[in-house]
C-alpha cells in the first residue's frame, strides 16, 4: 500500500516534465526500453545483471538486516496464458554476507515485475539500500502486490517505473560489503507464443484450452488473445451455414450438417477469403450424428488421431489412418464425450463406459468397460482431467480413485446434490 | 449443466449461479442477475450470457469474499450472433 501512495503523489508533479522529455526522446530516437541509472550509494563497485532472453525479474534471493546485504536475480518466461515458467536464479550474488534471508524472494503466481522504489540507509557512514519494494503485476489482471526486499518504516524516496508494455529484464547498480545502488533495466513484454496443437498424434496429449464460439451464421470462432484479453482478439476460423457442431481436445474439428467432418489444420489466423482455408475434410457420411475428440491413448498401436464420430444408429467410430474403425455398434448409445481419459459414452439405460482401447481383445470390460449402471437416470457426463456426471435427481457424481487392499479402485462418489448433504452413492459401481 | 475443466469442475443452475467443487463444497462465482446461459472451462472458466456476452473468470475475490461481483469477470465478447462457447469439448447448434 505505502509503495502504491507513494507513486500516486509523485505521479502529479512529474508528469508534466516526463511528457515533455518523453516527447523529445521519441522525436530524436527509435523506440527503445527504458534502462535506469543507479540511485543510492557512490560506494562499490558495478555491477549489471540481466535475465536470459525472453525471461523477466519476479523476484531476488538475497540477505537483509537494517539493510540490503545483498541480492541475485530470479527470473521466469511469460507463458502464452500468462502463467510464468522456466525459472531461472542468478548465481551471481551482489552485495556481501552477514543478515538473514528474505523471508520472500518472488512475486505471487502469474506476477513479474515492473517498478520498484527505492529507500537508503547508512552502514559505516556510507549511504547503501536499506529497502526495495517491487511491484508484481498481474499477466492477466490489474492486480498487483508489493515484494518487500528488507524492511523500513518509511515510504520509498525513489522510484523507477518501467514504461507500459515493459517489465523488469535485469538489475545494475553498486556494491561492495552490502548492496549500494540500484537501477532496473526494461525490456518489452513478449510472451511465449502459444503451443500448437496437440497432434492427438502421440500421447499424452495436451487440451487445447483455446476458446472457441459457435455464431448463429455457423461461423467458428477463436480468441487470438490471453485468458482475460480476448475482448476485440477473435479471429474467425470459418465461415460456413451448414457448421452444425464443433469439438476440440487437442485438436479442432466441425461436423456440417449433411454429417462431413473436417480437421483443422491451420495457425489461428483470421479468415479472409472464402472458403475459408486451413480445413481438411476427412469425412462424408450423412448418417453420421455427433463427433467427439479424446486425449491421445498412450499407446503407438492405438491409431491416432483420437476423433470420433456417433452415427444415427448409435455405433461409434474411430479415425484410424485414412479409415474409420467401428468400435461399437449399439443403438442404446445416446452420447460420446473425449476427455483425458480417452473417450466414454452414455447409454439410454444411464450406463456409462470407458473406451479400454489397449486391451487384449477377450478379456473382460474389453474394448468397452462399463463404468457405472444407476436406476436415477444419468442426464450427462463431462470429462476434462476427471469423468462426471448429472444425474435427473440433480446429483453430480465424480468418478474417485482409490487404493483397497493393495490395488487400485474406481468408484462414482456424490459429488454434490442440490439442497442435499454430501454422500457416498450406494447405487454406484465399482468397476 | 455440469463442466469439468482442468483440474476444476463447475456446475451452472438454472436460476444463473455458477459454483466450482473445492475443498467439498460449491464455491459461488457468479450469481444469477447475470443471466449465464452456458459454461465452458479447460484450465480457465468462462461464461456465455443472454445477448451474446462472454465472460471469463480471473479469480478476484469480491469484498467481502462473496461471490458473482463484475470484478471477478473479464468481458471477452459481446455479439449476440453467439449461441455457445466451447473448450475442450464439443458444441452443437440445436
Amino acid at each position: 500500500m505505502a509503495f502504491k501512495k507513494y507513486f500516486l503523489t509523485n505521479l502529479v508533479e512529474a508528469n508534466l516534465i516526463e511528457a515533455l522529455a518523453l516527447l523529445l526522446f521519441f522525436l530524436i530516437s527509435p523506440a527503445m526500453a527504458k534502462d535506469f541509472d543507479p540511485q543510492g550509494g557512490a560506494g562499490g563497485g558495478y555491477f549489471k545483471s540481466t535475465c536470459p532472453a525472453g525471461k523477466y525479474l519476479i523476484g531476488t534471493n538475497g540477505r537483509y538486516g537494517f539493510i540490503v546485504n545483498n541480492i541475485s536475480l530470479i527470473c521466469g518466461a511469460i507463458n502464452w496464458d500468462g502463467s510464468i515458467g522456466d525459472i531461472w536464479q542468478d548465481t551471481a550474488v551482489h552485495g556481501g554476507g552477514g543478515g538473514s534471508p528474505l523471508p520472500k524472494t518472488s512475486c505471487d503466481s502469474g506476477e513479474i515485475i515492473n517498478a520498484m522504489g527505492l529507500l537508503t540507509g547508512d552502514a559505516s557512514d556510507n549511504k547503501v539500500i536499506r529497502q526495495i519494494i517491487f511491484n508484481c503485476v498481474s499477466t492477466t489482471s490489474t492486480a498487483r502486490h508489493n515484494l518487500d526486499i528488507g524492511t523500513a518504516p518509511l515510504f520509498p524516496t525513489m522510484q523507477q517505473n518501467c514504461e507500459a508494455g515493459e517489465a523488469v529484464v535485469g538489475i545494475q547498480g553498486r556494491s561492495g560489503s552490502y548492496l549500494d545502488a540500484a537501477g532496473l533495466l526494461c525490456g518489452p513484454i513478449v510472451r511465449s507464443p502459444p503451443p500448437p496443437l496437440g497432434l492427438c498424434s502421440s500421447g499424452p496429449a495436451h487440451p487445447d484450452d483455446r476458446p472457441y464460439q459457435l455464431h448463429n451464421d455457423g461461423s467458428i470462432w477463436v480468441c487470438a488473445g490471453q485468458r482475460n484479453a480476448c475482448l476485440g482478439a477473435w479471429n474467425m476460423l470459418d465461415n460456413n451455414r451448414t457448421t452444425v457442431q464443433i469439438a476440440s481436445y487437442c485438436e479442432l474439428y466441425q461436423m456440417l450438417n449433411n454429417g462431413s467432418i473436417l480437421h483443422y489444420t491451420g495457425q489461428f489466423s483470421h479468415c479472409t477469403s472464402t472458403p475459408c482455408p486451413n480445413w481438411s475434410q476427412i469425412d462424408g457420411n450423412p448418417q453420421t450424428k455427433t463427433i467427439a475428440v479424446s486425449a491421445a491413448y498412450i499407446d503407438p498401436t492405438n491409431n491416432p488421431p483420437y476423433v470420433y464420430q456417433m452415427h444415427k444408429d448409435g455405433s461409434i467410430w474411430h479415425q484410424n489412418g485414412g479409415g474409420w474403425d467401428m468400435i461399437d455398434n449399439n443403438p442404446a448409445t445416446t452420447a460420446i464425450v473425449g476427455g483425458a481419459g480417452g473417450l466414454y459414452q452414455l447409454h439410454n439405460d444411464s450406463k456409462v463406459y470407458h473406451w479400454n482401447a489397449n486391451c487384449a481383445s477377450g478379456s473382460p470390460g474389453c474394448p468397452w468397460t462399463l463404468l457405472d449402471q444407476s436406476p436415477d437416470p444419468t442426464i450427462m457426463i463431462t470429462a476434462g482431467n476427471g469423468l462426471y456426471q448429472l444425474r435427473k435427481s440433480g446429483a453430480i457424481l465424480h468418478r474417485h480413485k482409490q487404493r483397497v487392499h493393495g490395488g487400485v479402485m474406481f468408484e462414482f462418489v456424490v459429488t454434490a446434490r442440490p439442497g442435499g448433504r454430501n454422500y457416498v452413492d450406494d447405487q454406484s459401481r465399482l468397476q | 449443466m455440469i463442466k469439468a475443466g482442468f483440474s476444476d469442475f463447475y456446475r451452472l443452475l438454472r436460476n444463473g449461479q455458477v459454483s466450482k467443487w473445492q475443498r467439498n463444497n460449491w464455491v459461488t462465482l457468479d450469481h444469477s442477475p447475470h443471466n449465464t446461459i452456458a459454461i465452458t472451462a479447460g484450465t480457465q472458466l468462462y461464461e456465455l450470457r443472454k445477448g451474446g456476452n462472454i465472460s471469463h473468470y480471473n479469480g478476484i475475490t469480491c469484498p467481502g469474499k462473496t461471490g458473482g461481483c463484475d470484478a471477478s469477470f473479464d468481458q471477452c465478447d459481446q455479439n449476440p450472433s453467439t449461441v455457445g462457447i466451447m473448450i475442450n469439448g464439443n458444441l452443437a447448434i440445436h
